[in-house]
């Protein structure tokens, strides 16, 4: 089983929900936020596995080339391009399509692997956690994304943290779990960003609750929000101090008992929610 | 004419917040909101909307159900997944338009539509002329509406002989619209005093 937890505006608090939920139940986690994997500042220090991830992009043969160009033509990301000595790629533009591989007319195009991050996997105490991790400058994310969700095992339930955004990276990370847990909190931004958000849900057929960080901040009405477009609000965590300083000091808050209660009864409603 | 960008890495540490404080600051800036995925820079620096426009950056697969003889051929080339025989239908999430299918197709059953893939618009604010954008639901693309929202705020200024070209970034470090927000110019970025950021 797989639950998605993100929000649409960034800091949120997507991975404070993801780390302290897994931990207090049980659970195995990713970080699908491939640009800023965070989730592992959390889970503590141990031997990890790291394995590159590459994606596929065309290699040129050049003693069967005849420059005939037909590759860069039907490029629809002009990652090709037609020098008069050479046909030049382009990597950070090619989307491995294998048009042009198929098409070659002499079949000079093969594949080959272009290095584009790492997947990172520990475990602790029976937890497993996994996460990407993009090389700097890397312009598309979306095949690391894949490669995360498909490292994770299927018999298991984990709790995904997933990227900020409702763009094609957010939309992957999510695409195909079982329940979204939707991190808002209670500021124009936040109630913004979390109905473009519940936009792309509703798109992708994805079964989704709210969770109401910084409660008690902001002043705009959550809940009556969600009331409005039929979203379930599944708890809320306090506006407090000493949660914005345990946690940005990279401690988990269910060390404390009446936040690790908290979060018990978030994770009781998201099974009750699934289950109904 | 300068620019300058604010960035971050993570999200949640306070673009926005010293974008539309520096606004204030510098009368007669332009502002460009190039965080398209979640802008809300408007939220903030409340405009008049003087003008709104598509923003078509990629194609679309389209199958003609009447046409199609379900040989499989789409199905087979296709790496995205995104071609169901069963419903005859294509996803237009996964669909990256490509064209290799509408290529492949023997009985040319698939087209390729024009994809609108967002919107922009220019805006007057009270402290000066705001580019902002909004990207669609799940589209990729963000990079190309980056650079198309700057380019209208750099022809702008330099038109009307603003000094200063204010851009408000996207999070995170990768291609999208990261590297074509900074490309070239100033930029202060902002953090947070935690480990997470």
């Amino acid at each position: 089983m797989r639950i998605a937890v993100a929000s649409g505006k960034g800091g949120t608090g997507k991975t404070l929900v993801s780390v302290n939920l897994s931990a207090v139940a049980g659970l195995d986690l990713a970080d699908l936020d491939v640009e800023e994997p965070n989730a592992f500042l959390y889970f503590g220090d141990g031997p990890s596995t790291i394995v590159p991830v590459s994606r596929p992009v065309p290699s040129i043969d050049r003693s069967a080339c005849d420059l005939c160009g037909e590759c860069a033509r039907v490029c629809a990301f002009n990652a090709l391009v037609r020098l008069p000595q050479r046909i030049r790629v382009h990597e950070e533009l090619c989307h491995g399509c294998g048009a042009c591989v198929r098409l070659c007319p002499r079949q000079a195009i093969e594949e080959a692997g272009h290095e584009m991050g790492a997947l990172v996997s520990m475990a602790q105490n029976g937890r497993r956690l996994v996460y990407g991790r993009l090389d700097v400058g890397e312009a598309n994310a979306v095949p690391l994304i894949k490669a995360v969700r498909s490292s994770l095992e299927p018999g298991r339930t984990t709790i995904m943290d997933c990227p900020p955004g409702t763009s094609c990276n957010m939309v992957e990370a999510v695409r195909g779990s079982d329940y979204a847990i939707m991190v808002t909190e209670p500021t124009p931004f936040g109630a913004h960003d979390l109905s473009l958000a519940l936009d792309v849900l509703e798109r992708l057929g994805v079964p989704h609750g709210v969770v109401i960080n910084k409660a008690g901040m902001g002043g705009v009405d959550i809940v009556a929000m969600c009331a409005s477009r039929g979203a379930a609000v599944l708890g809320s965590i306090p506006f407090r101090r000493d949660i914005a300083e345990r946690h940005a000091m990279g401690q988990l808050l269910i060390d404390r008992p009446e936040d690790r209660r908290t979060f018990r009864d978030l994770w009781g409603a998201v099974m009750r929610r699934m289950r109904s | 004419m300068k620019e300058l960008v604010v960035l971050s890495g993570k999200g949640g540490t306070g673009k926005t917040t010293i974008m539309a404080a520096l606004s204030r600051l510098v009368p007669g800036a332009v502002l460009a909101d190039c965080d398209v995925d979640a802008p809300n820079l408007h939220l903030l620096v409340h405009g008049e909307t003087i003008e709104e426009h598509d923003f078509t950056a990629s194609r679309q697969a389209v199958l003609d159900a009447a046409k199609c003889n379900r040989c499989g051929t789409c199905v087979e080339a296709c790496r995205f997944d995104a071609i169901s025989l069963d419903d005859l239908s294509i996803d237009e999430l996964s669909c990256e338009g490509c064209d290799l299918c509408a290529r492949l197709c023997p009985v040319e059953a698939i087209a390729m539509n024009d994809r609108t893939s967002g919107t922009w618009a220019m805006s007057r604010t009270a402290g000066g002329i705001m580019f902002r954008a909004r990207l669609a639901p799940g589209e990729g693309n963000s990079g190309k509406l980056v650079t198309l929202l700057k380019r209208q705020a750099r022809r702008y200024a330099s038109g009307s002989n603003a000094s200063l070209v204010l851009v408000d970034g996207p999070p995170g470090r990768g291609m999208s619209g990261h590297r074509r927000a900074v490309r070239g110019r100033h930029g202060p970025a902002g953090g947070r005093a935690q480990p997470i950021g």
